[in-house]
C-alpha cells in the first residue's frame, strides 16, 4: 500500500519543491505533481525528514486538494512550530480540512463538524464541536483547526530535549492536554466546574437507565470528593489533582496525529 | 485433564458426560448384543418397505446403526453448545482463555468416553467430507465478516505479511525438520525433505483470530487487529494450496524424480490457483449481488442466494483445481457490501447468524474429531521430533514477523511497534486447520502419518492453551495500560469523559486514507456497479425504513412519557439523596461508581469487537439512537423553557443559530440519488422548490422555534401528509432530510460499527455540488437565523 517512497518518486519530489515556490500555480502540472505529492509523503515517512524539507520550501508548498485546484496551507512553518505537526501531518489534515469543508469556503462551520457521522453519536458531539469554536465563533480557519488537535499529538521524547525552556509549553503537554479535558465541562469560562456543570456532564454521559437523582447524588459526590478548598466546585487545579494518577499523555494521544 | 479444573465452572459438563456415557454404553452395547440381528433386522425393514408384508412384525425394534452418524453427530454439537453456554455464564472466563480451549476440552471428552466404551467413531471426517462441507462454512464466515475498509486500507501489508509469512514459515520448519531428521539418533531418517515440508506447510496453518477475544479489551490498534484478522483469513487458503501441490509433488515423488521443471511449474501453478480462486470468487461475488437486487417480493430466498452462490464458487473453483478457499473468501467480500443493502433487514440477520452457525458447526466437528484422535492409541511419540517441531514453530514465526514486518514498516506511514509485533507473533495459534490437514495425510504416501498427527496435537495444545491463556495478560502488560481497581468516581468519570473526546477527535481527523487506488475505485464503484448491482427503490425497502420505523416508535413513545424523566424508566434500585450527608459509605461509593461503569455510554470504536463464536449484541447502535434521540429532546425541552440550553449556556439568538440546518444540505447520508429525487419531489408539490426557502427564512422567531419541534413527531407520525402552510411544509422537507441523516447513522453495519462516514461523504459531495451556489449565500449570512426551526432531530446549540 504505501509503498511509495521510491527513489524514483523522490527525485520527483526535489523538482516538485523547486517548482513549488510561491509564483507558480498548478496549471498543467497536475501529473507531475501527483508525484511529486506522493513522493513527498514516501520520503517523509521513510526517512524523517521534515525538518530539513521545511526551510527549503520556506516560500509555501503547494499542496493539491483533491487533485482538482491547487491552494496552500497558510504559514506552514509558524504552523509546524507552533503545533509540532510534521509537514506530511499537517498536509494531510489539510486534505481532511477541505474535505470537511464541503462547499470550498476556506473555513469550516459547525455544520461542517455537525456533518460527520460518528460524531453525532458521539455523547459529547456538541462540547467537541464547540471546543473548535472558541468564544462564540463561527469560523474555523485552518490554523485554529491544527491548533485543537495539536492537543492530541502525542508527546515524544525529542519534544522535552529540544525545547527551549523560554518557549510556552507545547499545546500537547500534560497541562494543555488536562485543560482541554476540563473546558469540555467548565462551559462558563469560570475556571471552576460546578455542581451543576458537572450534572449537565454526567447527563450526557450515562445512559437513561440512571434516575435523575441517581445523577444528582453522583454529581454531589464527584464534586465533593475533588472539591478541596470546600467552595463546592472544582477548579483546574483539583481537577488536575483528581487525575494524577492517570496517564493522561497517553488517554489523550491520538496514534495518527503524529 | 484440564477438565477437573473446569468442570466446577460448568455444572453442564457433568450432567451431559452422564448423558452421553450412558448412551454410548448404552449404544456400544447394543451394538455387540444385536451385532448379528442388526443386519437381518435392516433387511427386514427394508423389506417391509418393500411392499411385501412382513411375516412378522417386531412391536419394538432398535435400529441405532441407522442413525449413528447423524445422532452423534447431532450429541456432539449439542454437547459443545451446552458447554458454551456455560462457558459464557461464567463471566471471568471468556477473558481468559479462547472458547478454542473448550472445544478442545469437550472434544478430548467426547474422545475419552468414545475411548473408555470402546465405541467404534463414525467415519465422519474424511478428505472429501472436510474439503466439501467443513471447510466452505469457516472460510465463508471468516470472509463474510472481515471488516472490509480497514483490509483494503492494509492490504499491502496483509499480503506482505500474510502470504510471505505462511511460506517462509512452511518452508523454515519442513526444512530445519529435515536437517534434524539427517540426525541418525533421533530415527527419523526415513522423512524425506518433501515430508517435512508438507509438515511445515501445515503446521503453519495458523489461526489468530481464535485469541482475538481474549485480549480485546485491551483494545488493540486497527492496523494490528487487521494484521491478525487479514492473517487468518489468507493463511488457510496459502496453507491449504500450499499443501494440496506438495501432496500432488509426493505423489509424484513415489513414482518418478521431481525435475526442476517441476518445481518452477509448481511455483507457477501456486500463484494460479490463488488469483484464479480470488478472481472467480469475485464473479459470483458480483452475479449474486446482482441477483439479490431482484429479491424484493421474495426475500425468504434471500439468503439462500448468498449461501448458495458462495458455495458455488468454491465448487466452481475446486473443479477448476483452483483455491477454493480463495474464491470463497472473495465471493464474500465482494458480494458482502452490495448484498447487505439489497436484503431486507430479517435477511440480513438471518446471513448473520446462520453463518456464525454452520461455521461453529463445523469448527465443533473438527475439534470433537481432534478430541477422539487426541485420545486413542494411534500415536507415535518421538520427543525429538515433537520437541524440534514447537521450537521450530516459534522460532520461525518469530523470524517471519520479525523480518517481515522490518520491511514492511519502512513502506508505512504507521509503522508497527515493537509491541504490536510481539503481539502477532504471540498470537500464532494454530487451530482446526492445522488437525484437518495432519488428519487427511494420505497414509499411503506418509508411513508416519501417526507422528505427524501427534506433533500436530502437541503444537496446538501448546499454542491454544499455553499461548491463548497468557496472550491475555501480556497484551496487558505491554499495554502499560493502569488497570487500577481504586479508581475515584472522578477518575471514572473523567477517563469516559476523554475517551469520547479522543473519538471525536479522531472522526473529526478522519482516516488517512488517501489512496488513489482506493479513491478510483470508490468513483468506479459508485458509477457503475451500484447502479448495476444495488436495488433502486432502497429508501423505501429494507433496514433504512425499519430503522426509521423504530426510531419515530422510540421518539413517540419518549415524548408520551414525559421528557426522559425518572419515571420513563424503571430502575431497580435507588441512590439515596446524600447531598446532607457530608460523608459517604464506602458501598455507597462503590454502588456510585458501579452504575457509572456500567451506565456510562460506551466509547464508540472503529474496530468492533469480532468474535469467532458469537455475534456480539449491538449495543452501540442502541446507544447511537438513544444519544440522538436524547439529544432531540434535550433540545426541546430547552426550547420550551426558553431560558436555557441544557448545558447552562443562554439561549440567545447567538446560540441558537448554531442550530441551523442549511438548506438542501442534508447529512452525509445520501446513499442513492433516488432519494434526493424523492425529497425534491416532494417540495415541488408545494410548488415550492425546497432551495426558494432560503429566501424566506428570516421569519424564524421565537413562535416558530418553539412550536416547530412539537409538530415534528405528529409529522412523523402521519408521514408525509399534506402542507398546511408554509412554515409547516419546509418542516417536512427538512424532515426527510433528517430524517434519513439520522437513519444513516443509525443504519446497522454489519459487525464492526465505525460509521462509514468517509465514504459516504464523498458520495454526498458528488451530489450535491449544484447545490452549493444557493447554498453559500445562505452560509454566509452572519445572522443566519434563518435556520432555526428545522427538524430538532439532529440540531445542536
Amino acid at each position: 500500500m504505501k509503498k511509495v517512497g521510491t527513489s524514483s518518486l523522490a527525485l520527483q519530489d526535489r523538482g516538485g519543491l523547486g517548482l513549488g515556490g510561491p509564483g507558480r500555480a498548478g496549471d498543467g502540472r497536475s501529473v507531475p505533481q501527483r508525484a511529486w505529492e506522493r513522493g513527498f509523503a514516501g520520503r517523509v515517512v521513510a526517512g524523517r525528514r521534515t525538518r530539513g524539507m521545511g526551510g527549503e520550501s520556506s516560500g509555501g508548498v503547494r499542496i493539491l486538494v483533491r487533485g482538482s485546484h491547487a491552494a496552500r496551507i497558510p504559514d506552514v512553518d509558524s504552523l509546524r512550530q507552533e503545533t509540532g505537526f510534521s509537514q506530511a501531518s499537517l498536509r494531510r489534515l489539510y486534505d481532511r480540512f477541505n474535505a470537511l469543508d464541503r462547499t470550498g469556503k476556506g473555513y469550516l462551520s459547525r455544520m461542517d463538524l455537525q456533518q460527520i457521522g460518528a460524531l453525532a453519536v458521539n455523547p459529547l458531539g456538541d462540547r467537541i464541536i464547540d471546543s473548535f469554536f472558541p468564544d462564540g465563533s463561527l469560523r474555523l480557519d485552518f490554523p485554529g483547526f491544527v491548533r485543537v488537535l495539536a492537543h492530541f499529538r502525542p508527546v515524544d521524547e525529542e519534544d522535552d530535549g529540544n525545547r527551549d525552556p523560554k518557549e510556552p509549553e507545547p499545546l500537547n503537554s500534560r497541562m494543555n492536554k488536562l485543560r482541554f479535558a476540563f473546558q469540555l465541562y467548565d462551559l462558563d469560562r469560570d475556571g471552576k466546574i460546578s455542581r451543576h456543570e458537572m450534572l449537565q456532564a454526567l447527563r450526557l454521559m450515562v445512559g437513561v437507565q440512571v434516575t435523575e437523582e441517581q445523577l444528582e447524588s453522583i454529581a454531589d459526590r464527584t464534586v465533593q470528593e475533588a472539591d478541596e478548598d470546600g467552595d463546592g466546585a472544582v477548579s483546574f487545579l483539583e481537577f488536575a489533582k483528581s487525575l494524577e494518577k492517570m496517564n493522561i499523555e497517553q488517554k489523550m494521544s491520538i496514534r495518527i496525529l503524529k | 485433564m484440564g477438565i477437573r479444573g473446569f468442570v466446577p465452572f460448568c455444572p453442564w459438563n457433568w450432567c451431559l458426560l452422564l448423558a452421553t456415557l450412558q448412551c454410548c454404553g448404552a449404544s456400544s452395547e447394543l451394538n455387540r448384543s444385536t451385532d448379528s440381528s442388526a443386519r437381518r433386522e435392516l433387511n427386514v425393514r427394508y423389506a417391509a418397505a418393500s411392499s411385501q408384508p412382513a411375516e412378522t412384525i417386531s412391536v419394538f425394534t432398535l435400529d441405532y446403526d441407522y442413525v449413528q452418524i447423524p445422532y452423534e453427530v447431532t450429541l456432539w454439537i449439542l454437547l459443545a453448545s451446552l458447554a458454551k453456554i456455560g462457558f459464557h455464564l461464567n463471566r471471568r472466563l471468556p477473558g481468559l482463555m479462547p472458547e478454542s480451549c473448550l472445544l478442545i476440552l469437550v472434544g478430548a471428552l467426547v474422545g475419552a468416553v468414545i475411548f473408555g466404551t470402546d465405541h467404534k467413531s463414525p467415519p465422519v471426517m474424511d478428505s472429501s467430507i472436510y474439503f466439501l462441507y467443513l471447510l466452505p462454512p469457516i472460510v465463508l464466515e471468516s470472509g463474510y465478516f472481515m471488516p472490509t475498509r480497514p483490509f483494503f486500507e492494509n492490504l499491502g501489508s496483509i499480503l506482505w505479511w500474510a502470504g510471505l509469512g505462511a511460506l517462509l514459515n512452511a518452508f523454515g520448519i519442513g526444512l530445519s525438520l529435515y536437517l534434524i531428521c539427517q540426525v541418525p539418533a533421533f530415527g527419523l531418517g526415513d522423512i524425506n525433505l518433501l515430508q517435512n515440508l508438507l509438515f511445515g506447510s501445515l503446521i503453519s496453518a495458523v489461526d489468530p483470530v481464535a485469541v482475538l477475544a481474549v485480549f480485546e479489551e485491551a483494545r488493540v490498534n486497527e492496523q494490528l487487529y487487521m494484521m491478525i484478522f487479514g492473517e487468518a483469513l489468507l493463511n488457510d487458503g496459502i496453507s491449504v494450496v500450499l499443501y494440496n501441490i506438495l501432496i500432488a509433488f509426493t505423489k509424484m515423488h513415489k513414482f518418478e524424480d521431481i525435475e526442476p521443471v517441476d518445481i518452477l511449474a509448481g511455483c507457477a501453478r501456486f500463484v494460479i490457483v490463488g488469483c484464479g480462486g480470488a478472481f472467480f470468487g469475485v464473479i459470483f461475488g458480483f452475479i449474486s449481488a446482482f441477483i439479490t437486487r431482484f429479491t424484493q417480493n421474495i426475500s425468504a430466498i434471500e439468503p439462500l442466494i448468498v449461501f448458495m452462490f458462495s458455495y458455488l464458487s468454491y465448487l466452481v473453483a475446486e473443479t477448476l483445481y483452483l483455491s477454493g478457499i480463495l474464491a470463497i473468501t472473495a465471493c464474500a467480500v465482494t458480494m458482502k457490501k452490495y448484498v447487505e443493502e439489497n436484503v431486507s433487514q430479517t435477511s440480513y440477520t438471518t446471513i448473520k447468524y446462520f453463518m456464525k452457525m454452520l461455521s461453529s458447526v463445523s469448527e465443533t466437528l473438527i475439534f470433537i474429531f481432534m478430541g477422539v484422535s487426541t485420545i486413542g492409541k494411534n500415536h507415535e511419540w518421538n520427543w525429538a521430533f515433537i520437541c524440534f517441531t514447537l521450537v521450530f514453530c516459534q522460532i520461525w514465526r518469530a523470524i517471519s514477523v520479525f523480518v517481515l514486518f522490518y520491511v514492511s514498516n519502512q513502506f508505512r506511514t504507521f509503522p508497527f511497534s515493537i509491541k504490536d509485533q510481539c503481539v502477532i507473533f504471540y498470537s500464532g495459534v494454530r487451530g482446526a486447520g492445522s488437525f484437518s490437514l495432519a488428519f487427511l495425510l494420505p497414509l499411503s504416501l506418509f508411513p508416519r502419518k501417526k507422528l505427524f498427527v501427534t506433533a500436530t496435537l502437541v503444537v496446538i495444545y501448546f499454542t491454544v492453551f499455553i499461548q491463548g491463556i497468557t496472550v491475555g495478560p501480556l497484551v496487558r502488560y505491554l499495554d502499560v495500560r493502569k488497570t487500577n481497581k481504586k479508581e475515584s468516581i472522578n477518575e471514572e468519570l473523567h477517563t469516559r469523559l476523554m475517551d469520547h473526546l479522543k473519538a471525536g477527535i479522531e472522526d473529526v481527523c478522519g482516516q488517512w486514507s488517501h489512496y488513489q487506488v482506493r479513491d478510483k475505485f470508490k468513483k468506479f464503484d459508485h458509477k457503475y456497479l451500484r447502479k448495476v448491482l444495488i436495488r433502486k427503490n432502497l429508501p423505501k425497502s429494507s433496514l433504512v425504513s425499519l430503522y426509521k420505523k423504530l426510531e419515530m416508535k422510540q421518539a413517540i413513545e419518549m415524548v408520551e412519557s414525559g421528557v426522559l424523566s425518572s419515571t420513563a424508566f424503571s430502575t431497580p434500585r435507588r441512590v439515596q439523596k446524600t447531598q446532607e450527608t457530608k460523608r459517604l459509605s464506602p458501598e455507597d461509593v462503590e454502588s456510585m461508581r458501579d452504575i457509572l461503569t456500567r451506565n456510562m455510554y460506551q466509547v464508540r470504536q472503529r474496530t468492533l469487537s469480532y468474535n469467532k463464536y458469537n455475534l456480539q449484541p449491538q449495543t452501540s447502535e442502541k446507544q447511537a439512537k438513544e444519544i440522538l434521540i436524547r439529544r432531540r429532546n434535550t433540545f426541546r425541552e430547552s426550547v420550551k423553557k426558553g431560558h436555557s440550553l441544557p448545558w447552562g449556556k443562554p439561549a440567545g439568538t447567538k446560540n441558537i443559530r448554531y442550530l441551523s440546518f442549511p438548506y438542501s444540505k442534508p447529512l452525509p447520508a445520501g446513499r442513492d440519488m433516488k432519494v434526493a429525487e424523492f425529497t425534491d419531489h416532494d417540495g415541488s408539490d408545494s410548488e415550492l422548490p425546497p432551495i426558494t426557502f432560503n429566501t424566506h427564512s428570516p421569519t424564524g422567531t421565537i413562535q416558530e422555534r418553539r412550536w416547530t419541534p412539537e409538530v415534528i413527531p405528529m409529522k412523523r407520525l402521519h408521514g408525509a401528509g399534506t402542507p398546511l402552510h408554509f412554515g409547516y411544509r419546509r418542516n417536512a422537507g427538512r424532515e426527510e432530510h433528517l430524517g434519513r441523516g439520522g437513519r444513516a447513522i443509525l443504519r446497522p453495519k454489519p459487525l464492526f460499527h465505525a460509521v462509514d462516514e468517509e465514504f459516504e461523504s464523498e458520495e454526498e459531495s458528488k451530489e450535491e455540488t449544484p447545490a452549493f451556489g444557493s447554498l453559500l449565500s445562505s452560509e454566509l449570512r452572519p445572522g443566519g437565523d434563518c435556520n432555526v426551526s428545522h427538524s430538532p432531530l439532529l440540531q445542536r446549540k
